[in-house]
């Protein structure tokens, strides 16, 4: 009962903190064709069971961003790697710096609208030349749509993706990067002396990969909370809900769903999550989901 | 203290104590190569600074007796002409003939302070002024022909507002 | 110059629109913080709307002026002015070109300072399809209250239409850098092309004069010590004075008044040409004026020359006609040749014609002592024929690469001051400051912010350079650990004044304490961003350092603002900073 009035609360919260619209497609006075770009909501939880402060662009350790510069529209998120937290660093701190002046660059034009792992390098750099010293570490997924030729670019590095889903298939999904079991590739900024210690890749190591889109098709950008606790199909068929979807509001119940149904799952003792698979997979006898940060970005290409 | 007679050119007679009379080179060059003695009643005769001036040499050397010496001359000298000290710029409050009197006395004696500070007051008259300010201020005849003053100009243009 | 025209406003004459714009391009600047990738502190945050004003902090998102009030010019690499009667009353340190949109008649400039303002002291405007600079105003740097600032002075009223912006900055009072946010030009756009053109042309109506008043009231016009005499002339008293003695006035005078003495009379001319007068060249503050024209005037005078500053000198920089580029350059390469043979100090800072030819001519001066050619980008490799005889070198902001600088240390001796701050195609740092402590002992003073392939065990190496007077390794250590390098070097370098130590952030106590306790002569210290450091350091430093001026101890997250407050009162002779003060949280 508790849990249940709690999650309502952080439900409203995050519809309010979460509604994206980039949609021009509901005002009648545009006569000319437009371009494609994107239709998008947010949805999030933190791991902890209480109600955290609501920062927007954070949930927990993990943090997102959305912006537009001319033709591109872009989303990105950012899971914080929780270890950090025994050293006495934040660990949202990392990720939520990196996106947020992912999007600062972006809404400058400060990147190449072809390549996203620039973008992400670009921000990595300025966190390492910041005064204040930023440190932590995080995996990173960013997508660009390019509204000129309807293609999308992304770049992933660690276990956050994306998922592309066009009339109830699956047409592109990103490949986890581990170096081993639940250790991801991430981007880090140790502490002096830590480098050799620590896993730090390079924004090169990102995966990229581009791809065309078509009108209706559903992306979901989300962090590994979301991949380790629900099953593929599950999160398919949500998606395919949303197939051509241009209403945001309708975006968002379906963003919320997902999310909240990734949350449920994470603290359920019984249930064999793709994490527990996976474990299992590499001789870890355990079951149930993993409690994490969970952050959902659910967009619809509209032409 | 010992003094000494300084004569200027129209016969007037100064009592000057020698270290002031020796801020001019001339002078202190003049005691050292002749040896006076210092108790001796001679007097230095300058024929070319008459009393007034005389006068004014003295009292310029009389306050700035204490000032360090002046460095030796070399490119390095700081040339600003912002630097002339207020009891300086009084006392150059002088019409031109008498700044120019006082420029010469100073180069004959060799006082080279003085002639820094007359100089840079000078410069201070000539600066910012066009060509025509500038013959107005001291009275020169343009001796160029109008060609001469038009290719003059043009050789020299490179500083005018464009 | 009839001052009793009335000046009539274009904007009465012709109906216009009135449009505020903000920076479309940074076209030049003379300062620096970062490297040019980086978005924090760039000249590129002048783009477009300011982001943090009326904020009022250390934000990464403004423009930063590197340097700030004197104590750069306390360092023994600091520019002595080489010909001290060409001098700029307001004292331009640096200067920032901006570009904008369209085409104004100019009305009014909005500068958005968001820490320390009060630095500006000349704006100037032009069209970048013409050559003339207009001044718009000037005034002396403010004294200003520690809050941001949108700064708008009162421009002179013009009738010519310009796009490009330059503002001159003088730090040098202030505590702290000072940091732009945006700026905007307000003005009038002509709405048809044939006005446009008309403007352009100044063939507007007959009474319309070209600016309120007509002569350019440059500072360094007026006469602070200008003697006015009344007296009716009837002589000309100046020529009774000999040659000698009008040489001695004209070496009081500045190149502008010897130009005008030049037209005075013949025996003038005569005299203003002689050789003695032009043993130091001192361009920089004429750099709006200077042209082709310009170096030719020269030319004949400088056999002799010693000092020459060709500094900010960029006339045509946004070339719209090659050719007029093409024949400054030339004669650039002409003025170094005349004078190689005795030029001993050369300086060509943010001189854009600087090129490879440039350089090969420069080499061939060979008794140069010192040469600056700070933020001169357009050359790469530095020519085989060396100097040899040089003390004084500064090479940042520019392309040099490693075993270029290499075999110019080793051809050089007397080197008593580098500068190779924001050099960012150095990748062998260790190598050079090898090569250094090898070939360059009489070093005093190396600068090298920002140059991050440096190690430990190059900062180590420094202990051999006993004369070190002044060490700046900002930013070079960033996630490495100085372990006992710093220990080596307060062994090594006991004459060391200053020493810059940004963003060491693997330094602690420990490696920092020797320092303290040997380097006595230290006046300035700089700690940014060392997050280990306690306040038993700070205190052990503001108290056995008997010299101590500055200390910069801002974003040392160790250190708590109250103690920094005690001290500040204990120690009213040493500047504290510490400007996360006043940062305002981000993002929140």
């Amino acid at each position: 009962m508790h849990s249940l009035f709690v999650t309502g609360r952080l439900i409203s919260r995050a519809l309010f903190n979460g509604i994206h619209n980039f949609s021009t497609a509901t005002d009648p006075k545009l006569q000319q064709k437009t371009e494609p770009h994107l239709v998008s909501a947010v949805c999030g939880f933190s791991k902890e069971r209480r109600i955290q402060r609501l920062v927007k662009g954070q949930f927990g350790d993990d943090a997102w961003f959305s912006a537009k510069y001319k033709s591109t529209d872009v989303l990105g998120v950012a899971d914080g790697v929780g270890g950090w937290r025994s050293y006495g660093i934040d660990p949202g701190e990392f990720s939520f710096h990196l996106m947020k002046t992912c999007e600062r660059l972006v809404k400058l034009g400060r990147f190449a609208p072809t390549n996203p792992s620039e973008l992400l390098a670009s921000s990595y750099y300025e966190l390492l030349h910041n005064k204040k010293a930023i440190l932590g570490s995080s995996t990173a997924c960013v997508v660009f749509l390019n509204r000129e030729n309807s293609t999308l670019y992304t770049a992933n590095i660690g276990d956050s993706g994306f998922m592309v889903v066009r009339r109830g298939r699956v047409v592109r999904r990103s490949e986890e990067q581990q170096h081993y079991f639940n250790t991801p590739f991430q981007l880090s900024l140790p502490p002096p002396g830590y480098r050799a210690d620590v896993l730090s890749d390079r924004p090169e190591s990102a995966s990229s990969d581009n791809f065309p889109v078509e009108d209706g098709d559903v992306i979901l950008v989300a962090t590994d909370g979301v991949f380790d606790n629900l099953p593929q199909n599950i999160i398919l068929n949500e998606l395919i809900k949303c197939q051509g979807e241009r209403c945001a509001s309708r975006l968002q119940m379906v963003a919320n769903s997902i999310a909240w149904m990734a949350r449920s799952l994470s603290f359920d003792e019984t249930f064999i999550s793709p994490f527990a698979e996976r474990a299992f997979a590499n001789g870890i006898n355990t079951i149930g989901g993993k409690p994490d940060d969970i952050t959902v970005i659910l967009a619809t290409v509209a032409i | 203290m010992p003094k000494i007679k300084l004569q200027s050119s129209d016969g007037e007679t100064f009592d000057v104590d020698v270290e002031i009379a020796k801020c001019s080179v001339t002078i202190k060059t003049m005691l050292e190569d002749l040896g006076m003695d210092d108790e001796e009643e001679e007097v230095v005769p300058l024929p070319n600074v008459n009393s007034a001036i005389l006068r004014k040499v003295l009292q310029w050397a009389t306050f700035h007796k204490d000032d360090p010496p002046p460095p030796e001359d070399d490119e390095n000298k700081e040339k600003r002409t912002d630097d002339i000290s207020s009891w300086d710029a009084d006392f150059l409050k002088v019409d031109q003939g008498t700044l120019f009197e006082l420029i010469l006395a100073a180069n004959y004696l060799d006082i080279k302070g003085l002639l820094d500070v007359t100089c840079k007051t000078v410069a201070n008259m000539i600066k910012g002024k066009a060509p025509e300010e500038i013959r107005k201020t001291f009275n020169i005849k343009n001796d160029f022909t109008a060609s001469e003053e038009d290719q003059v100009r043009k050789e020299n243009e490179w500083c005018e507002e464009k | 110059m009839d001052t009793s025209e009335r000046f009539f406003p274009v904007e009465d004459v012709f109906k216009m629109q009135y449009l505020e714009q903000y920076v479309q391009s940074v076209v030049h600047y003379s300062s620096r913080y970062n490297n040019q990738l980086n978005y924090c502190y760039s000249p590129t945050n002048l783009l477009g709307k300011y982001e943090k004003y009326p904020s009022y902090g250390d934000f990464p998102e403004a423009y930063f002026l590197r340097s700030y009030g004197k104590w750069w010019r306390y360092s023994g690499s600091a520019q002595k002015e080489y010909r001290p009667q060409d001098f700029d009353l307001l004292n331009a340190e640096d200067f920032v070109t901006l570009e904008f949109g369209s085409a104004v008649v100019p009305r009014e400039v909005f500068i958005y300072e968001v820490y320390n303002p009060g630095a500006v002291i000349r704006i100037w405007g032009r069209l970048s399809s013409d050559t003339k600079w207009h001044l718009l105003w000037e005034g002396f740097p403010q004294k200003c209250a520690a809050t941001s600032r949108k700064f708008t002075p009162p421009l002179r009223k013009i009738n010519s239409l310009i796009n490009i912006l330059r503002i001159e900055f003088n730090q040098s009072h202030l505590d702290y850098h000072t940091a732009i946010d945006g700026v905007l030009l307000c003005g009038y756009q002509p709405r048809t092309i044939i006005k446009f053109e008309l403007i352009r042309r100044g063939l507007t109506q007959n009474k319309l004069a070209t600016s309120s008043n007509s002569a350019t009231v440059g500072y360094w016009e007026t006469n602070r010590n200008c003697v006015t005499l009344n007296d009716k002339l009837a002589f000309d008293y100046i020529n009774l004075l000999p040659n000698e003695i009008i040489l001695k006035v004209f070496q009081c005078l500045d190149l502008k008044s010897l130009s005008r003495c030049a037209q005075v009379n013949r025996r003038w001319n005569k005299l203003a040409q002689d050789q003695t007068l032009y043993r130091n060249i001192s361009l920089k503050i004429y750099w709006y004026l200077v042209n082709e024209q310009t170096l030719d005037f020269f030319i004949n005078k400088i056999q002799n020359v010693k000092k020459l500053d060709l500094s900010w000198c960029n006339q045509y920089q946004i070339s719209f006609n090659k050719r007029l580029d093409y024949d400054y350059h030339c004669k650039i390469l002409s003025l170094l040749e005349e004078s190689s043979r005795t030029i001993t100090h050369l300086s060509m800072n943010d001189n854009y014609f600087v090129d490879s030819d440039v350089l090969n001519k420069i080499v061939c001066c060979k008794e140069l002592t010192e040469l600056r050619l700070h933020h001169t980008f357009n050359w790469i490799r530095w020519p085989k024929d060396q100097l040899t005889k040089l003390v004084t070198l500064d090479l940042s902001i520019t392309n040099i690469i490693d075993e270029d600088l290499i075999q110019i240390l080793m051809a050089n001796p007397n080197l008593e001051h580098l500068v190779l701050d924001l050099c960012e195609h150095l990748f062998m740092m260790n190598s050079v400051v090898e090569t250094v402590t090898l070939f360059n002992k009489k070093l005093k003073t190396w600068s090298s912010w920002k140059t991050d392939s440096l190690t430990s065990d190059a900062v180590r190496k420094f202990s051999l350079c006993s004369n070190l007077e002044e060490l700046d390794l900002g930013w070079c250590l960033l996630d490495s650990v100085p372990g006992d390098s710093l220990a080596e070097i307060a062994n090594g370098c006991k004459r060391l004044k200053r020493l810059i130590l940004s963003q060491w952030r693997g330094a602690t106590d420990q490696s920092l304490m020797p320092i303290i306790i040997s380097c006595k002569d230290l006046t300035q210290l700089d700690l940014i961003g060392i997050k280990n450091i306690s306040s038993e350091l700070c205190e052990k430093a503001l108290f056995r350092l008997p010299k101590l001026r500055l200390l910069d101890i801002s974003f040392c997250d160790g250190v708590r603002q109250e103690e920094v407050a005690i001290w500040r009162q204990q120690y009213p002779h040493i500047t504290i900073q510490r400007s996360c003060e006043h940062t305002v949280t981000d993002y929140m």
